[in-house]
């Protein structure tokens, strides 16, 4: 029955190729918003590990940078550089914001840094230069790309006008593009006087960072101390947790979507060759025999779905981020295990519909014309 | 006859294939068809009948040679013009009924009506007329699934006479019937040539459809021979006992300077293995 | 060719059932991803447009309400409701905090405000009575399990949930309401604002008109008063959130959207092309009857928009359902399947993806071969 069964699938390769694609479909809508968020997710800590502090320093009860507000006193910065085991503070500014450039509103991200400072900035450039001065911004590259600008233009940052002095890699992502600006500028949009974001802090070598971490805590009120690891697990965790939800959500729709598609296409199947099916009762073949053929077909349809759809998602996804640089889509290895066991459950379930019409076929009909 | 010429055929070929591997299905047919005749082609299976009535119905282009129908020649008109053709000219009768099982009878009948320029209310009252004619009156609203064989072709037949078409073409109309129903079906379209003045080309194997046509055409090898009904020359196969027609045996050899004639291979190779055992 | 498509769908009751239902539940998806975009730009518009008041006071240079940070000199107000046509100026302050343990946290939008701009309506406790108390979004609520007299701790401050309020969420992040005594305790508390008067503490101003006061002129008087600010009205306001909302979530829900769309077409092709397939030898027969191709690919046509006449209310009717769903499991998201403009655009490019899928099997179609009426079945 199985080898019956599967010839008559090699037959109609048209019909079993257009099931396969329209459930590796469904299979990527499952797939593409967890690809969203896992790109996102690493995408948004890219300033945060490439800033490569020991110890990330911010307002008590802040763990994280992205959606969060963090005010430490400046004078703080000063006070945790001459800790021991610190071999430097950094203060940077950081506020989430609108940017302007060419009649386009985009969200941005930025960070605020000293005159002077040696760190905390642009870690690569595609052009210009790495830290601004005053009236200048570094914009990501990919913002120079979406709006057509240059070296040069200007744009508004909440009503103030800055000249683009540098484009910088690695600095975009969906949620949370970040640009560089003097922190004097951002002070004046922010109008915090006196008071800093966050502060890098670097170790000297051979102190452990969490050591360093709980030391500033003690010494330093009102402040969270977090290792620079914690820091962007945090991060990562928190962009995750917005999006499990609607991940949840996506698995479950895209699954049945996947399961409908493939109980509609088996059943076709079975019911385009009843007479057949008729002729094999009638010769004998039990139920539980048809019906393991059955669900052999549905199993086959749903791993070529999912071959497809895998096939589909490592072609695609780098050229769809090319194309749109907006979207960054990263396939996991959980993604990738999801999606293998929604499509075991989505066989399983989709075999039930052609099952019941195997059941309710009457070998007497073959003996009609 | 006196009755005016319908179809002219004049040289018709069909091949299959090119080189070494081309077969000549239809080999310079030539014949001509009166309005109300009831014509048989016979001929053993793989002579080329079937292929001969496609062409006759424009559904297969001829290789070579023509084919006037009520005037027009359809073999130099292009794709496009056929429908009309069919639609307006010609009425198909299958073997297997090929009715639209979603439809009920009337429906189907009905059918072939919208292709008319009239369109299918002028067609009504014609399917009231076959509808009783043929007996399918009380099942006008049943659906193809529920209906006999006979019921079925009887359905076809008043479906291919809709939009009385001058011509009527049927590829075995008795071959998936019973003996009672074969015949009634044999009598409708004797009716239909004698009544109608349609033109019936009939291809069969079934003997008893003999009796009634005005000409059997036999084809074989995919040439037309013209012969008067004659009767059969039966004899029986000398391994099983089973009468066969000599006429149209397929399965004979020569013996010791006979003619045996066999019923199938089979029979035909017991008998060489030990023709002693059967010289009878 | 419609009476046919007609008895052919009815023929086979449960094929076409099954067929109807593979075709809703496409549209079903494409409903519910559209409905989830839409859902997301609404939600941007009534952050603005439910704060109660037609006109906004704002930092100069500032156009959005969420996801920019705004300051407002403190004495901003004073100089705002000595205008003339200025009924009353009201407070409000927004910023994005995250809540929750480590490893579970959310970010929430902390939006204070005075004696306007508060939540709509409270679907269960009280509002804001007390310093500490917070009117929390029903989307956080459920997501952390939170009732009315709970506490909510927020950058290490404790807070007290008061009560819960519906539909007051965007950009994926639920609202937690607190009054200006409330963030005053927080930054007192967390010390990192001795001095309030430098501090920034004032977001935005709800400005509410006086009798007979036209908003355009009123909007430039304020500005003529307060030049380091700019006003806008509620409807400008909302529908630059929504630009940002657009340009932030269009190209990825435009993607969605646009597979959804492949899937239909493959789905409702490939339903047509089984269905085409199966019925080979009737389009044969319909040759040999004198049909022509358009009459065939009529059939097919009618068909295919006879079983969208079917799908559609299904696939809107489990649309409707499937939203309903996801808004009672995670109220902070909206999901609108019943909005007419949506609906119209849905269904046209529903009607576009049917004929594009009954496109499909053509070639078959034209190719059936009428000799194929005198073969067996």
């Amino acid at each position: 029955m199985l080898r019956w069964l599967l010839k008559t699938l090699w037959l109609q390769k048209a019909s079993l190729v257009a099931s396969a694609a329209g459930v590796a479909g469904a299979f990527v809508l499952v797939v593409i918003l967890h690809a969203v968020f896992a790109g996102e997710s690493r995408q948004m800590v890219a300033y945060v590990r490439h800033a490569a502090a020991d110890v990330w320093v911010m307002q008590r009860g802040v763990v994280n940078m992205h959606m969060a507000s963090s005010f430490v006193w400046a004078w703080k910065a000063k006070r945790i550089a001459e800790l021991p085991g610190v071999r430097a503070a950094t203060p940077i500014l950081y506020s989430g914001t609108v940017i302007r450039i060419a009649g386009r509103t985009m969200i941005a991200y930025a960070v605020g840094l000293e005159p002077g400072a040696r760190r905390a900035g642009p870690w690569a450039m595609a052009a210009g230069k790495a830290m601004p001065g005053r009236g200048e911004i570094v914009l990501p590259r990919v913002f120079a790309e979406m709006t057509g600008i240059g070296l040069g233009a200007r744009v508004a940052l909440t009503g103030k006008t800055l000249e683009v002095v540098g484009l910088s890699e690695g600095t975009y992502s969906m949620a949370n593009p970040v640009v560089f600006v003097a922190a004097s500028d951002l002070e004046d949009l922010m109008q915090a006087r006196g008071t800093v974001s966050y502060i890098l802090v670097d170790a000297q070598p051979g102190q452990d960072p969490a050591e360093l971490a709980a030391r500033i805590e003690r010494e330093v009120d009102k402040v969270s101390a977090l290792p620079q690891e914690r820091f962007t697990r945090n991060d990562i965790q928190l962009a995750m947790q917005m999006g499990a939800e609607i991940i949840a959500f996506m698995t479950i729709i895209g699954s049945a979507l996947a399961a409908v598609i493939i109980a509609f296409s088996a059943y076709s199947q079975v019911a385009r060759r009843r007479r057949e099916l008729a002729i094999a009762k009638a010769l004998g073949v039990r139920n539980r025999e048809i019906y393991a053929a059955v669900a052999a077909q549905t199993a086959l349809i749903t791993v070529l779905g999912l071959v497809l759809a895998l096939l589909a998602a490592w072609a695609l996804f780098p050229l769809l981020s090319a194309l749109v640089p907006q979207i960054t889509l990263v396939l996991t290895a959980g993604a990738l295990w999801r999606a293998a066991a929604v499509a075991l459950i989505v066989a399983v379930v989709s075999a039930w519909v052609p099952a019941r019409y195997v059941a309710r076929v009457d070998p007497l009909t073959a003996f009609k014309g | 006859m006196d009755a005016p010429v319908l179809l002219e055929v004049r040289n018709l070929s069909k091949s299959f294939g090119r080189g070494h591997t081309e077969v000549r299905a239809v080999n310079d047919v030539s014949l001509d068809v009166r309005r109300g005749e009831l014509i048989l082609v016979m001929g053993p299976s793989g002579s080329g009948k079937t292929t001969l009535v496609s062409m006759l119905g424009t559904l297969l282009k001829p290789s070579a040679g023509r084919i006037l129908l009520d005037g027009v020649d359809v073999t130099r008109l292009d794709e496009a013009a056929l429908p009309a053709i069919r639609a307006q000219k010609i009425g198909f009768v299958f073997q297997a009924f090929n009715l639209m099982e979603a439809l009920t009878v009337e429906e189907n009948i009905l059918f072939p009506a919208q292709l008319l320029p009239e369109g299918m209310a002028a067609a009504r009252g014609r399917a009231g007329e076959l509808l009783e004619r043929l007996g399918l009156a009380a099942r006008r609203h049943a659906r193809p699934p529920t209906l006999s064989g006979g019921e079925k072709q009887r359905v076809a037949i008043a479906r291919a006479l809709i939009n009385r078409p001058p011509l009527l073409l049927a590829d075995e109309p008795t071959g998936n019937l019973d003996s009672q129903s074969g015949q009634e079906v044999a009598m409708i379209l004797h009716d239909v040539a004698r009544d109608a003045g349609c033109a019936v080309i009939l291809v069969t194997h079934d003997p008893r459809v003999e009796e009634i046509a005005d000409r059997i055409l036999w084809l074989e090898d995919g040439a037309l021979r013209n012969r008067r009904a004659e009767r059969h020359s039966w004899v029986r196969c000398p391994v099983c006992g089973m009468r066969v027609d000599e006429w149209t045996a397929l399965h004979v050899a020569d013996h010791e300077g006979r003619r045996v004639v066999f019923c199938s291979q089979r029979c035909r190779e017991r008998y060489f293995d030990n023709p002693a055992a059967y010289a009878a | 060719m419609w009476h046919l498509a007609y008895r052919q769908l009815t023929a086979e009751p449960l094929r076409s059932a099954l067929t109807a239902c593979a075709v809703a539940a496409t549209i079903a998806v494409i409903l519910v991803l559209r409905g989830f975009e839409q859902g997301l730009y609404a939600q941007l518009e009534a952050a603005v447009t439910t704060r109660g008041a037609p006109l906004f006071v704002a930092q100069a240079g500032v156009s959005n309400f969420i996801a920019v940070r705004s300051s407002l000199p403190q004495l901003a107000r004073e100089r705002v409701e000595a205008v003339a046509g200025v009924g009353e100026a009201h407070p409000v302050t927004g910023f994005f905090v995250t809540y929750g343990p480590e490893g579970n946290r959310t970010p929430v939008y902390l939006l204070v405000h005075d004696t306007l701009g508060g939540p709509v309506r409270i679907v269960e406790g009280d509002p804001i009575r007390a310093g500490r108390d917070a009117v929390i979004d029903a989307g956080l609520a459920k997501r952390y399990g939170l009732r009315p007299g709970d506490p909510l701790v927020i950058s290490d401050f404790r807070f007290r949930v008061a009560g819960i309020t519906r539909g007051q969420s965007a950009m994926l992040t639920p609202f937690v309401f607190i009054g200006y005594d409330g963030l005053i305790d927080l930054f007192l508390e967390s010390e990192i604002a001795p001095d309030l008067s430098t501090f920034p503490l004032l977001s935005f101003l709800l400005v509410e008109l006086a009798p007979g006061a036209q908003a355009k002129a009123v909007a430039q008087a304020i500005e003529r008063a307060v030049p380091e600010a700019d006003v806008l009205t509620a409807d400008e306001l909302a529908a630059k959130d929504v630009a940002l909302g657009q340009e932030l979530f269009g190209p990825i829900m435009g993607a969605l959207i646009g597979l959804a769309y492949l899937i239909g077409i493959l789905v409702v092709g490939l339903i047509v092309y089984a269905d085409t397939i199966a019925r080979r030898r009737a389009f044969g027969v319909m040759k040999a009857l004198g049909f022509r191709l358009r009459h065939m690919l009529a059939a097919v046509a009618a068909q295919t928009l006879m079983l969208l006449v079917l799908a559609w209310p299904l696939g809107v009717g489990l649309a409707f359902a499937v939203a309903t769903g996801i808004e009672a499991l995670a109220p902070v998201y909206r999901v609108y399947v019943l909005e007419p403009a949506g609906l119209a655009w849905a269904l046209a490019g529903v009607l576009a993806m049917a004929l594009a899928g009954a496109a499909l099997p053509l070639r078959v179609v034209a190719r059936a071969d009428p000799t194929i009426a005198f073969q067996g079945e």
